[in-house]
């Protein structure tokens, strides 16, 4: 009879164990889904201040780049403005390949469409100008879209501004303003 | 009998209190996963797209050849006088209309294969930044921007005492 009544603690003893570990089990599983929940929207805002940086660099780079005298229109009060006579005139320059210590810098006009990289011969009805274009690595350019004016001769002469992005990529960036 | 009534309500008790869990864990998750469909950011590249747009010299001459207005002006004279035409007879909203379209669709990529999925352009005029009776000058969207995956950039410039303010929504796809 003793041996019997043994037997019946045994039994519920073990259950609360198991309820207890099952409890537990239950507990831990679910602050680990509060931390990956957390975890979560730590990365997502992580990587949204990551993106945000780059669009910030990107910027910061074409505005420093589109400041310098080498680019930038100055018959017009425009600091997002660049000068395409000015950047056509750098295409065939040697010297000035190594200038911004960049692999890769063009520039391409959006709007209106035109086609192909322009030469003497086709300027101003081209599509880019690729000022460096180095055969080893380049990594991702960084890009921005830049208002790209010049003097136009028609019609007795009048500044043209047209819409156009700026890309360019190498170690030179860092010295601009942003980080490879 | 009593000891195997006490285990079933321990089982009882057990069950519910996972159930509890679960039902927690769940909310969580849906609160999580709702805040991540929502990504509305404030983009710089988009800022300087209109920055940039606005500056363009259009095709549409006043009074003389090359007078031509940027993209800046007919909006303003589209507020202004909707009336006033273009040397080539377009009504200035028209031009305005033309150019501004043809330049939005060459410049953002969208379509179902496309990771832009729509696009809204709106300008409006108001006499300060808080004014809720702000005029619609122009209004241009493409694609589905239905999608709460979006990026926006806005610029302004003064006219009339007032403010024109020029923002574009770039809606991408969810996933």
């Amino acid at each position: 009879m003793r041996c019997h009544v043994n037997y019946f603690k045994n039994q519920k003893g073990q259950m609360k164990i198991q309820e207890m570990a099952f409890v537990l089990v239950a507990i831990l599983i679910f602050f680990g889904i509060i931390a990956i929940f957390f975890l979560r929207i730590g990365i997502s805002g992580l990587q949204g201040s990551v993106e945000n940086q780059r669009a910030e660099e990107a910027n910061e780079i074409v505005r420093k780049l589109a400041a310098t005298p080498e680019f930038s229109f100055t018959s017009k009060d425009c600091d997002n403005c660049i000068d395409l006579d000015k950047v056509m005139a750098l295409k065939d320059r040697k010297a000035y390949a190594g200038f911004w210590g960049l692999d890769y810098l063009q520039i391409k006009i959006l709007y209106p469409e035109k086609t192909g990289e322009c030469t003497k011969g086709s300027y101003p009805d081209c599509q880019t100008i690729t000022l460096i274009k180095n055969k080893n690595e380049t990594g991702i350019a960084k890009s921005a879209f830049v208002a790209l004016c010049r003097q136009e001769f028609k019609q007795g002469g009048y500044v043209k501004c047209e819409l156009g992005r700026i890309s360019a990529s190498g170690k030179g960036l860092d010295s601009l303003g942003g980080t490879k | 009998m009593i000891a195997w009534k006490k285990g079933q309500e321990e089982i009882v008790g057990f069950v519910v209190v996972v159930v509890l869990v679960s039902i927690i864990a769940i909310i969580f998750l849906g609160i999580s996963l709702r805040n991540d469909s929502v990504q509305v950011k404030e983009s710089k590249d988009i800022r300087r797209f209109v920055d940039s747009a606005l500056l363009y010299t259009s095709d549409c001459a006043f009074g003389y050849e090359p007078n031509y207005a940027s993209l800046k002006d007919l909006i303003a004279d589209c507020y202004r006088d909707s009336e006033k035409s273009c040397l080539d007879n377009r009504s200035v909203c028209v031009a305005l209309n033309d150019t501004l379209k043809a330049m939005l669709d060459t410049s953002w990529n969208v379509g179902p294969d496309a990771n832009v999925k729509g696009y809204e352009f709106k300008a409006f005029y108001s006499v300060n930044a808080s004014d809720v009776d702000a005029v619609k000058i122009i209004n241009i969207d493409r694609g589905n921007c239905s999608s709460e995956t979006y990026t926006r950039g806005s610029d302004f410039f003064s006219t009339n005492r007032g403010t024109i303010t020029c923002s574009l929504k770039v809606c991408y796809s969810s996933s």
